[in-house]
């Protein structure tokens, strides 16, 4: 059903189907810097025209906004009904909503509500050719078409011009706190997952340099008999001292490296260099450093994950992104030229397509 | 268009070849219990049945068909209920009946890895000695295999809370139509295929393993059921309870008609003369289900509930949840055929959907008795009528036709978890204008650029949409405001 078309789209719209050669999509600007560079060539195209916050409906659970709206706008409008994002995404407040979404990370607290691809409903993007198109809805259900919407979260921008998105959005737990205890990496990861199978409301985990932190939230009786269950000392103030910067991209070790490797991987996989970094998610993604070893990727990978490298220093020509397998690569780039036959939008962005 | 008798003995020589002569079915007598899926309205017979044992029989039907540019369905269970899984008349129906193994189990990483003939039930029957359970439970989770719970992102009662099948797959390995190998994950960095592969009707490639995620068994379970005089009443409930942050691992309704069948059926004793009854049950650690019960039942008061139960035990959830298990088998009793419908409308949409479901009752001539997914707005009204009268089949299918497209209009969708199949080809017309559907176009051919997996499902062409005369909607304006849509 075509919905009513926000102001500035048809801007949007035109300047695509007007365009001579490449375009480098930029919300905030604030994610240039991940995967690859776009081409030089490419001619800057800014989505603040796609802005504002377009239907909030509570008590329906989900928020239908522009693709330029910046997080912290967002959260405002949400924390005033007692209400955040279904999915935590990975990134500052000052960047836009599209750009988080572009880049398709979640942030910590993922064991707990998921990725950002779970909670998307629908999405209104502008073709390679100019045109404005629908998919998906508000509603969680719907399995009317492919699901277009999931696919361009993580595309970078390179499946189209995204301008508006509808979103699951939750209510916010009633009771929250975070626990700390010594332990080693591998023991990390053994306590985060045997909590897991056993049902405990942990929402997210961090491990770094021998501390475990457990993230619990749910109900006041829950959180009090997990934090009991799994032990550990309670630490005040954790949310803005902990949760919130890696949320963020803030934490101490993201500001000062140089190289950062993210790397999604089987939660009990063990690595040999595990001390030097950082684990989430109960070991499902872990994050590693300037004093990591040349090849992470190939130990990702032969432990049967995939590593993304996120930051290079200057002339460090290390892909962002490992090369996809011939067969997918081949569907990746049928997929590009469905969406984007001219493929002006973001160029080079992955490197490989 | 009949396949080639040549043409035809050469593939069944190729295909008994590849998989054994008693793994290929042919000849009407052995191809007629494959003539449709759980939608027996369509029926059509496949050229050939294959049923191979295991992934390197699937990769060999498949480059068979495709050199010899043979269409290929694939068929799990055949529970769908749009059709998806409708043979085509020139093309081999590939079954995974026999792929049914249950490779391994992680208990700590909470994962399992199946083929896709394994039936969703067998995967939380095998995970419950470790304590945990595979969540996504479609109504047909007996009998309904994972493979095809991907092609149709299934979901079921439980989703409200545990999500749907997309949201409870963590990697899949498939063949291409071309019987090339590729596997997808979740933590694969570019396009989100996996996500793309749920909901795609066996279109787009052919699962051979599913690493599927388990979640721990809940501690416990609270069960309530209760009676609400009015649709309106019960529809602004049920937007209550989910706008205060309660996540019930179920949250059902049946309206009076359905109750009133059900009751004739197994005597259960629901509430007799309600507008709907309501069926919620939290579940988690002990302190979160009771908890969050006690919030829906004070919800539930505040909007007229009469008739509260709380189980007190096991046996009296279990038989809560009964009826409205068997709802739809009780409307098989009561009426020779019924069409269930899937529609989704936002949740405050629910009482105005059910009067206007209930008009259009009246107008056609047929019962309907509604049982849906309340907590997402899921309706599958179920309408009652007589196969073999050609004017009640008729007016059965434009019965279920009104109700998606007053879904559309509700700002829903004509297909929350059935799928898309043969069946409302037409209502996607309504959802999608011309460019989104060029572009699902463009998706198939990603995948298949020869159209040979189950060609013309799930996405009308351009000229039916011509034909079927709605395909007129540009900027929010029908080229014909004039005329009343449904």
């Amino acid at each position: 059903m075509a919905r009513a078309r926000a102001e500035g789209v048809d801007f949007l719209a035109a300047r695509v189907a007007g365009a001579r050669g490449p375009l480098r999509i930029a919300g905030a600007g604030r994610r240039q810097d991940y995967g690859e560079p776009v081409a030089a060539e490419a001619a800057l195209l800014e989505t603040a025209p796609a802005a504002g916050i377009r239907a909030y409906e509570p008590a329906e659970l989900y928020v239908t906004v522009g693709a330029a709206t910046s997080l912290a706008e967002l959260d405002k409008v949400l924390r005033a009904e007692g209400q955040e994002l279904a999915a935590e995404p990975l990134g500052g407040l000052d960047e836009t909503v599209g750009g988080v979404h572009a880049v398709g990370l979640a942030g910590p607290r993922r064991l707990a509500l998921g990725t950002l691809r779970d909670h998307v409903l629908g999405c209104q993007l502008i073709d390679g050719g100019g045109a404005v198109l629908d998919f998906g809805g508000t509603v969680i259900k719907n399995v009317a078409g492919y699901d277009v919407s999931r696919l361009q979260v993580g595309a970078l921008g390179t499946l189209g011009l995204v301008t508006e998105l509808s979103l699951r959005v939750r209510g916010l737990p009633p009771a929250e706190l975070t626990t700390a205890l010594e332990c080693s990496a591998a023991e990390a990861l053994q306590r985060a997952n045997e909590a897991l199978a056993k049902g405990m409301p942990v929402a997210a985990t961090r491990w770094e340099r021998g501390e475990l932190h457990l993230r619990l939230a749910g109900s006041e009786g829950a959180v009090r008999r997990a934090r009991h269950e799994l032990g550990g000392e309670e630490v005040a103030g954790a949310n803005e001292k902990i949760w919130e910067p890696l949320a963020q991209l803030k934490a101490e070790r993201f500001a000062a490296a140089k190289k950062v490797w993210l790397c999604a991987l089987p939660p009990l996989a063990e690595l040999p260099f595990d001390d030097l970094g950082l684990i989430e998610w109960a070991g499902a993604r872990r994050w590693f450093f300037d004093d990591a070893p040349a090849d992470v990727r190939g130990a990702v990978a032969a432990a049967g994950g995939q590593a993304t490298c996120c930051r290079r220093p200057e002339g460090d020509d290390t892909p962002a992104f490992p090369t996809p397998a011939p067969v997918n690569l081949a569907i990746q780039r049928r997929l590009k030229e469905a969406f984007d036959p001219r493929g002006i939008f973001n160029p080079g962005r992955f490197g490989y397509l | 268009m009949a396949i080639e008798p040549a043409k035809l003995a050469g593939l069944l020589a190729e295909l008994k070849e590849a998989v054994g002569a008693d793994s290929v079915l042919h000849g009407p007598a052995q191809l007629e219990p494959y003539g449709c899926d759980a939608l027996t309205m369509y029926q059509r017979l496949p050229a050939a049945v294959a049923l191979p044992a295991d992934a390197a029989q699937v990769a060999a039907i498949l480059k068979i068909c495709h050199r010899l540019q043979v269409p290929v369905v694939t068929r799990g269970a055949g529970t769908g209920l749009s059709g998806g899984a409708l043979p085509h008349e020139d093309g081999v129906l590939m079954v995974t009946a026999k792929m049914r193994d249950i490779v391994r189990i992680d208990p700590l990483a909470r994962t399992a890895v199946v083929q896709p003939g394994v039936r969703n039930l067998a995967v939380s029957d095998a995970a419950a000695r470790y304590g945990l359970f595979y969540p996504p439970d479609p109504s047909s989770q007996v009998a309904c295999t994972i493979g095809g719970n991907v092609a149709e992102n299934s979901g079921g009662v439980r989703c409200l809370k545990y999500g749907l099948t997309v949201h409870n797959v963590v990697a899949l390995r498939c063949l291409t139509a071309a019987g090339e190998e590729f596997e997808v994950s979740a933590a694969d960095a570019g396009y989100d295929l996996l996500a793309l592969l749920h909901g795609s009707e066996g279109m787009l490639a052919v699962v051979l393993e599913a690493t599927v995620a388990l979640a721990a068994l809940p501690e416990a379970r609270a069960t309530m059921l209760c009676a609400f005089d009015s649709y309106q009443a019960g529809g602004d409930a049920i937007a209550a309870i989910v706008a205060a942050g309660v996540v019930p691992a179920g949250l059902e309704m049946m309206d009076g008609f359905a109750v009133e069948v059900v009751e004739e059926f197994l005597g259960l004793g629901y509430p007799k003369d309600a507008a709907l009854v309501l069926i919620c049950e939290t579940d988690g650690l002990a302190e979160d289900a009771r908890g969050q019960l006690a919030q829906v039942e004070r919800i539930c008061a505040g909007f007229g509930a009469r008739d509260v139960r709380i189980a007190a035990d096991d046996a009296e959830r279990e038989r809560m949840w009964r009826g409205r298990k068997a709802a739809l088998p009780a409307v098989g009793r009561r009426a020779t055929d019924y069409y269930c419908i899937d529609g989704t409308i936002p949740r405050h949409e629910l009482g105005a959907t059910l009067e206007k479901i209930s008009e259009l009752s009246k107008k056609h001539g047929l019962p309907c008795a509604n049982v849906f997914h309340a907590g997402d707005g899921n309706l599958h009204p179920l309408i009652m009528f007589h196969a073999g009268d050609e004017d009640e089949a008729r007016r059965a299918r434009d019965f279920g036709s009104e109700i998606l497209a007053a879904c559309v209009a509700a700002g829903g969708t004509v297909t929350g978890e059935h799928g898309v199949g043969v069946e409302k080809l037409n209502e996607m017309c309504l959802q999608f204008k011309e460019e989104e559907l060029a572009m699902f176009h463009g998706v198939k051919e990603a995948f298949d650029p020869a159209g040979l997996l189950n060609p013309g499902k799930a996405i009308p062409t351009l000229q039916r949409c011509a034909e079927f005369g709605m395909m007129h909607v540009h900027d929010g304006q029908l080229a014909h405001p004039e005329l009343e849509r449904f």
